[in-house]
């Protein structure tokens, strides 16, 4: 199981939380300036270290297009990544949580993902990671500018972290671009994931740190802590407004027919489905705030549906994944849809 | 391949020279190279193979990070000495216009053209946080001078001039540690 589907902190609001170091070793040029030959001999050094520490290795370099982007579908590694034409491989951990790309833009991506409001757990996993290799590697680095790294953006601790945020309520009330505004401010970054710029209400938001240099990893995450504890606190705020007689109805309407359209669609595009998903997300949530205030009815939606079983479908239900997960033969995009759809209705009916 | 000056480090730099039949010829670590650089025993400025077109393309190369291009830096002279990367080869011009270095080497080679741009972005140029296990009596010793010293500048401004004195002492004792 990966970082998906898992019970966890304030998962109501935060999905999942990813710490990411930019490594590089000593030696060996960047990107393009490292030739074939030098890039397979670094990842070989690589994989002497990470495989008898119980590490798998996934040769990018002999996967289909179908196997590579679903690993980008998982979060586990970047579109970059998948599309990389030189030799480039990923180490995975058993645990399953941490995920190290080599040979991408910088010789070495080290992340940890884990569910939830899990910051801390995500940075103590890279480092444990990271630790490992720098005893056997000579990792680039000097007292002055840090971690060195291809591109001068993540010079220093070469440390971005982040988390994807659920943010319906928020984003219904209009209030994301103000908080957008506020966070670039304070050097954080925020993109909209997933139906953003599509008419449709975008609901997932990824925040992350912008510098690295003169910051060090600990200020860097109690700074982005803070803030999102905060965005927390907002959303959660505004979900209880929603639950108020006013707006309510109109709010638990949409979940309730989301939830139905969900159970019983016969065809579902994946941008269909992220809407629905959304509306339907924000309900669980929406029945939880009432039950909390003894507020009496709740949307309809059955209460054994958890965020949970929503974020696997929701990781099951992209393309890739979904084609791999229906036996990996390519299929056109009606069949998909006609597939996503079935996937979708068997799993809520066992609910 | 070891360098061939220290024999402990892993050889980076691999350096050819001839001057009027004169013949030098090393491999050489990082830092044996700039020791090298810094005695005047080696001249890492090679002379660009691309000396001709250079003043044509001047000015086409003000880059996203305000790198202005090699013949400005030299007072827009036609023929250019174009220092390159021992390691990966480039120039200042090619990794402006890329907006990406091509070695680790590259930041200790061109340290100050790259520094205005590295500030621009960070708003700093010293890094704060983790270093590798080998740099760990250096970036320790460095982190606790530093703590000395501002502790030093507070004791000064209460006029706990005792305390000021030790402190300087402690300064004083762990520079010459060397
Ligand atoms: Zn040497
Ligand atoms: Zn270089």
């Amino acid at each position: 199981m990966a970082w998906y589907g898992k019970k966890s902190v304030d998962n109501d609001v935060v999905l999942s939380s990813r710490v990411r170091l930019a490594r590089n070793v000593e030696g060996y040029p960047f990107g393009r300036h490292l030739t074939d030959d030098r890039a397979r001999e670094l990842i070989g050094k690589i994989g002497a270290i990470l495989t008898p520490s119980g590490y798998e290795a996934v040769d990018f370099t002999g996967l289909d297009m179908i196997g590579a982007t679903a690993y980008v579908e998982e979060h586990i590694v970047s579109p970059e990544f998948a599309g990389e034409k030189g030799p480039h491989t990923l180490f995975k951990n058993d645990k399953k949580n941490v995920y190290i790309m080599t040979c991408e833009e910088d010789h070495l991506r080290i992340q940890c993902i884990t569910p939830g409001f899990s910051l801390d757990e995500a940075y103590a996993g890279a480092i444990e990671a990271e630790s490992l290799l720098d005893s056997s590697l000579n990792l680039a680095f000097n007292e002055k500018l840090g971690y060195l790294t291809h591109c001068p953006t993540n010079l220093g601790t070469g440390m971005r972290a982040s988390v994807m945020m659920f943010l319906p309520a928020i984003t219904k009330f209009g209030k994301f671009s103000s908080i957008a505004r506020q966070l670039s401010k304070i050097g954080l970054t925020v993109r909209g994931s997933y139906g953003e710029g599509s008419g449709s209400t975008g609901c997932l938001y990824q925040i992350s740190n912008q510098v690295t240099l003169g910051v060090s990893e600990e200020e860097s995450i109690e700074k982005l802590k803070n803030i999102v504890a905060s965005i927390v606190d907002q959303e959660r705020k505004l979900r209880d407004a929603m639950t108020k007689d006013d707006v309510w109805n109109s709010v638990a309407d949409a979940s309730a027919r989301a939830y139905g359209t969900l159970t019983y669609a016969r065809m579902l595009s994946f941008s269909e489905f992220m809407k629905l998903w959304c509306d339907v997300r924000l309900g669980i949530a929406l029945d939880n705030a009432r039950k909390m205030n003894g507020q009496p009815g709740g949307t309809g939606i059955p209460s054994s549906l958890s965020y949970e079983t929503l974020d696997t479908l929701f990781i099951e239900s992209q393309p890739a994944v979904l084609t791999l997960l229906s036996g990996g033969t390519p299929m056109s995009p009606a069949e998909r849809d006609l597939r996503r759809a079935d996937a979708i209705k068997r799993r809520l009916a066992v609910v | 391949m070891l360098c061939n000056r220290c024999g402990k480090n892993e050889a980076v730099v691999f350096y050819n020279e001839n001057i009027n039949g004169y013949k030098k010829s090393y491999s050489l670590c990082s830092d044996c190279a700039r020791e090298l650089e810094a005695a005047g025993e080696i001249n890492l400025n090679f002379t660009s193979p691309f000396e001709e077109g250079e003043s044509l393309l001047s000015g086409l190369f003000e880059s996203m990070f305000g790198i202005p291009s090699a013949p400005a830096l030299s007072g827009a002279k036609r023929t250019v000495k174009e220092k390159r990367c021992p390691l990966c080869g480039l120039t200042i011009r090619e990794i402006s216009e890329e907006g990406k270095v091509g070695c680790a080497e590259c930041y200790r080679s061109f340290a100050d053209e790259l520094r205005p741009s590295i500030t621009r972005i960070h708003g700093s140029v010293h890094h704060k946080g983790r270093f590798p296990l080998r740099f760990k009596n250096k970036c320790e010793k460095e982190n606790r001078l530093e703590d000395l010293r501002r502790r030093l500048k507070e004791a000064i401004k209460n006029e706990e001039f005792e305390r000021a004195a030790a402190l300087r002492d402690e300064i004083r004792n762990l520079t010459a540690e060397a």
